[in-house]
């Protein structure tokens, strides 16, 4: 999510001046980072919730204070309904229908006993691997009803069952993609669905996808130009550029671990040139 | 990350961070990254003035994670008296000589309170860790106040509490409640929770400073007092929209009963429903006064009013003054006609009831004239959600009622019916809806009938409405009646003969409806508020798990209905089963070439289907059946992986002749002994891909170091197969092994294993929890380890002097 700070979420929190924010999942705290700085920029407050943040999360939150943040080691679904209701959400929890739809239906609750339109919410892993299938950090945490059979394996593009060498198979992933009740974007359009508000909703399809929902009452001009202007030939281009940045990125990445893995195999090779010559020698001291 | 010293060097690195100020309580973690060390002593300061001190012994989730004294770290340090706004506070870790001030100090104490609202209230749960119990606050209010608190030695009496505001104490209260989640997590006596009633001195509206103490002695159990704010009343929201009360002009003479249901194009269920309504198919029913008002909502074609009436002097029809899509305006309007001093309110005309329904109602008004009696539902055939899609009709469950000679004896719809809800308890759950909802008529009137804001086709849930708002009104007790029921017939409704997507469509819709005008999520009404009477008049009403979806064996269609295991096969039902195989000991049946496995078919199947995916080299089998190594031999073989290896580690101390294969190494000794692992490990070597199977046996030594020790030479992506863990807790509850414990030991001191229970998806396995899936320790390109592919420097002394 951290990569769609600096030309998508910055712009439209930068026009939308919440004042108060709330990030779920905030794992090292890159983009709390960001949020916090926002807050000291401009005197607002967030409030950070995730149960088990990666150790770096407090290496950020402690360059801030309170008047900026508050965090909350707790699970979103136990802390929003104690929360103020807050201008804009940053969803990248736990990335399953049951929960995302839980947390935008208590945010959503939350706001209507307050008076409060709903929050803007800007959730990360609308497109693939996790808009059509689930994926559960810790699946004894819900209840049997509201996940799907899930493997320890990964996942490729355009297939639909989990293959072994796949993506994120040290998760715990839905078997099957798509169907009823899987997956974030499955979960945020069922709540566009069930609620009697009316909605923009624009999804970002690259960098496991953004997804931009803002509801009538905090719709404004300058902010449906920017979204608007997000999909603009311009923007798009920019989007190409940070792509192919990342894919050459990756492929820098892949060519590093080429180079380990020729090395190991090498050594290995070595190693196992080294024992065929001890266990020649062995049997000539034996036979001796 | 570490911390600066002010002053020497300290002689042991400090880690520590301080995360804020709220409520005059600086909250914030230190260690000092060794897990022998105690905790750390802090103190506040501002100047030379020492505001405060505490030590960093409180237990986080997040700081387990993170690997930090597990979990044992946090400070919450109350600042009394508060120090004046915007003082500048030095928060300090203090070991030994040593004074090392945290990151994130200094930071100032805040401005006056009333510029940070948010800080009034704490949010819940707050974490209950002393050196002698741990715990949670998890609620305080609107209604209620939970949580647990168990002592850390395992000891199973309860901890007496006390609530205090000050020094006034609200409440005192045993931690002896049953908690599921507890004793699933401790693996034993889960009775240490609390669950009571917010006092209604908290209800007003303002801020409480409340503490949580041990009611002997008063030692403190949360690091600092918390606060909360409880309305006093109903959510705005929800007070804002409930319905006025009915006004009732006088009615003709009055009746003991008047029936209201509603009937929307269904001439045929409501035939059948009306004959249940009668006074000779309702037992003693030949002397109550009673009346229905028989709705017709709009039908086309009408309702005839003659037809209605030829049922029995007591019928009469009603045609509403307005037609809408939701029935709660024409259901209340006939209410207020009706002459009765108790209701029964059908929304929905397709029901018909069981022939005790009006008997158990008067029986439970004697003794209670204020009681509210509700019926629970059924439907006829069954999962007529899926049978409508898969060719379910009106003739085919005509069908049905034609076998049971139906309204001959009133009780063989259970024959022929399912509980709406396929609970596999159908009688003593808590209850969200009531087809058949009666109540005294004053009690309608008061809380204003159904909700005709509710104005959804159909009501949405005005029903479970009109049923929440009942019991919370009611003064009498609410009798949910056992044995008697009403039975849903095939029609057009709303929800209920919808596929699946489309009826979680409208539900989540009715769903958030709710919510708009209640100011919260609906909940249905609590077993432990019910009051159940009744009998059981039919066999067939029992119970669920023992028998068919349609029992009368009906030919609707080819196909089969995807089940919902969490719904079909919850985890009671699996408990049984697993017990039940475990107690009958069918595990040794299960052989191969003769030789006992020790586990279960489905584990065989899963253990294959691992060899096939993961290809081992190495395999050690710890404990493990001759029967289970010649399968796992034998599904070597079949998946063409000659090369593989297998360790036998057998415990007998004596070494039987036992057949075995070339690849097959078999050592004898316990597994936890030294010698014997260390042959492992060089057993193991340099093979890529290791499995290991340790079982889950006392002479197996099955302890959560030997599950270390073993659990070491798994490679990435492969598996720790602990085999048996069906015989011990919590499959068998007066087992003596703990072998569910003994995994969640194992597992929060290696989290690069996880339970991967999708091995256990074939409901009966003598592994349950058993498959450990190492999904933690990956090598990538940032934490490669360069100096592995060194691997000649040792070796060049023996290869030069053997040349």
């Amino acid at each position: 999510m951290n990569r769609f700070w600096q030309r998508y979420i910055h712009p439209l929190i930068e026009i939308a001046q919440p004042r108060r924010l709330m990030e779920i999942g905030a794992d090292r705290g890159w983009n709390t980072s960001n949020i916090l700085t926002y807050c000291r920029a401009t005197g607002a407050q967030a409030d950070i919730i995730d149960p088990a943040p990666q150790p770096g999360l407090h290496e950020v939150l402690a360059q801030f204070g309170p008047a900026e943040y508050r965090y909350l080691p707790l699970k979103s679904v136990a802390a929003i309904p104690q929360l103020e209701t807050p201008d804009v959400v940053l969803i990248d929890g736990d990335h399953n229908w049951a929960t995302v739809y839980t947390e935008l239906n208590l945010l959503h609750a939350r706001a209507e006993q307050t008076g409060l339109p709903p929050p803007i919410i800007i959730s990360h892993d609308v497109a693939w691997p996790y808009a059509r299938r689930d994926m559960y950090y810790n699946p004894d945490d819900l209840e049997a009803s509201q996940k799907h059979p899930y493997a320890y394996r990964g996942m490729l593009p355009g297939v639909p069952e989990l293959i072994e060498d796949g993506m994120n198979g040290v998760l715990a992933n839905a078997l099957h993609e798509g169907g009823p009740r899987n997956g974030v974007l499955t979960a945020i359009e069922d709540y566009i669905a069930s609620v009697e508000t009316y909605f923009t909703f624009r999804k970002l399809p690259f960098f496991n996808g953004l997804g931009i929902l803002v509801p009538a009452a905090r719709m404004t001009p300058a902010l449906q130009a920017l979204i608007d202007g997000f999909f603009s030939a311009d923007y798009l281009l920019e989007a190409c550029m940070a792509l192919e940045a990342d894919g050459m990125h990756l492929r820098a990445i892949l060519t590093r671990t080429e180079t380990c893995l020729s090395r190991r195999t090498e050594a290995l090779a070595r190693a196992r040139g080294v024992i065929e010559a001890q266990r020649v020698r062995i049997d000539e001291l034996e036979r001796d | 990350m570490t911390n600066s010293p002010t002053a020497p060097s300290p002689s042991r690195l400090l880690e520590g961070v301080v995360d804020g100020i709220s409520n005059h309580t600086v909250h914030g973690w230190a260690w000092l990254g060794d897990g022998d060390s105690g905790p750390v002593r802090v103190e506040i300061r501002s100047g030379q003035a020492l505001l405060g001190s505490g030590e960093a012994g409180l237990f986080r989730a997040d700081l387990a994670a993170a690997g930090k004294r597990d979990g044992h770290c946090a400070f919450a340090i109350t600042l009394d008296p508060p120090p004046p706004p915007d003082t500048l506070l030095s928060v300090v870790a203090v070991d030994g000589e040593q004074v090392q001030p945290l990151l994130g100090s200094p930071l100032s104490s805040g401005p006056p309170a009333t510029e940070l609202p948010q800080a009034a209230v704490d949010i819940l749960p707050l974490p209950i860790s002393t050196a002698q119990l741990e715990g949670s606050l998890d609620q305080c209010g609107p209604q209620r106040i939970r949580g647990w608190v168990r002592w850390r030695d395992g000891s199973a009496r309860p901890v007496e509490l006390s609530l205090h505001e000050g020094e006034r104490e609200l409440l005192r209260f045993p931690t002896s409640q049953w908690r599921a989640d507890i004793a699933e997590l401790y693996q034993g006596d889960g009775c240490c929770g609390f669950d009571l009633a917010v006092p209604d001195s908290l209800r007003d509206s303002h801020l409480h400073r409340l503490e949580l103490r041990l009611a002997e002695g008063g030692a403190r159990l949360l690091g600092s007092p918390f606060s909360v704010r409880i309305a006093n009343g109903p959510a705005s929201a929800s007070a804002a929209r409930l319905p006025e009360p009915l006004r009732r002009d006088p009615v003709g003479a009055p009746v003991t009963l008047s029936v209201t249901v509603n009937f929307y194009n269904m001439r045929r269920e409501a035939e059948r429903t009306l004959t249940s309504l009668r006074s000779d198919y309702q037992h003693g029913a030949g002397d109550l006064d009673y009346e229905v008002l028989c709705i017709d909502n709009g039908s086309q074609p009408p309702l005839d009013a003659d037809w209605v009436a030829s049922f029995g002097p007591q019928f009469r029809l009603v045609r509403p003054s307005r037609l809408l899509a939701s029935p709660c305006a024409a259901l209340n309007e006939a209410a207020l006609q009706a002459r009765g001093k108790y209701l029964a309110v059908m929304i929905d005309g397709a029901h018909l009831l069981t022939p005790g329904v009006f008997e158990q109602a008067r029986l439970a008004w004697r003794e209670d004239p204020a009681a509210v009696v509700a019926l629970r539902h059924w439907f006829i055939g069954g999962d007529q959600r899926w049978l409508a899609l898969a060719g379910y009709t009106r003739e085919l469950e005509n069908q049905l009622f034609e076998r049971i000679r139906w309204p001959g004896n009133g009780y063989d719809l259970f024959r022929i019916g399912a509980p709406i809800g396929e609970n596999p308890e159908p009688w003593f759950d808590g209850l969200s809806e009531s087809n058949c909802l009666m109540l005294p008529t004053a009690l309608f009137d008061r809380i204003g009938g159904f909700d005709e804001a509710f104005d959804q086709a159909g009501g949405g849930f005005a029903n479970l409405d009109l049923w929440r708002r009942a019991s919370e009104a009611a003064t009498g007790p609410l009798v949910s009646l056992i044995g008697e029921a009403s039975f849903h017939q095939f029609h057009d409704g709303t929800t209920t003969n919808v596929d699946d997507a489309e009826k979680d469509s409208r539900v989540r819709s009715y769903a958030n409806a709710y919510r708009t005008l209640r100011g919260n999520d609906f909940a249905g009404v609590h077993r432990s508020r019910l009051d159940f009477r009744g009998g059981m008049h039919s066999e067939f009403a029992t119970g669920v798990r023992q028998r068919t979806l349609l029992p009368m064996r009906l030919g609707v269609t080819d196909r089969i209905r995807p089940g919902q295991m969490a719904l079909h096969f919850d985890d009671g039902a699996q408990s049984y089963l697993q017990s039940v195989y475990a107690e009958c000991g069918l595990q040794r049946d299960v052989t191969w070439l003769g030789q006992p496995t020790g586990v279960a078919p489905a584990d065989l199947v899963g253990l294959q289907q691992i060899i096939h995916q993961l290809k081992p080299d190495a395999i050690a089998m710890v404990g493990a059946e001759t029967g289970l190594v010649a399968f796992i031999d034998s599904a070597l073989l079949a998946t063409e992986n000659p090369a593989a290896r297998i360790l036998h580690v057998d415990p007998a101390a004596v070494a039987i002749a036992r057949p075995s294969t070339a690849r097959v190494t078999t050592l004898h000794g316990s597994p936890d002994n030294p010698h014997i692992l260390a042959t492992a490990r060089h057993w193991a070597g340099s093979a890529e891909a290791v499995l290991v199977l340790h079982a889950a046996d006392p002479d197996a030594a099955f302890t959560s170091a030997t599950l270390q020790a073993w659990g070491a030479l798994v490679s990435y992506r492969s598996w720790l197969v602990c085999l048996g863990t069906l015989f011990g807790q919590p499959w068998l509850g007066y087992s003596t092994h703990q072998y569910l414990q003994v995994i969640r030991e194992f597992i929060s001191g290696d989290p690069s294993f996880a339970i991967d229970r999708s091995w256990n998806r074939q409901l009966i396995s003598a592994c349950p929890s058993g498959f450990l899936r190492k999904i933690g320790g990956t090598v990538t390109a940032t934490n490669y380890d360069a100096t592995l592919d060194d691997l000649v420097p040792a070796w060049h002394a023996p290869l030069e002097h053997a040349q």
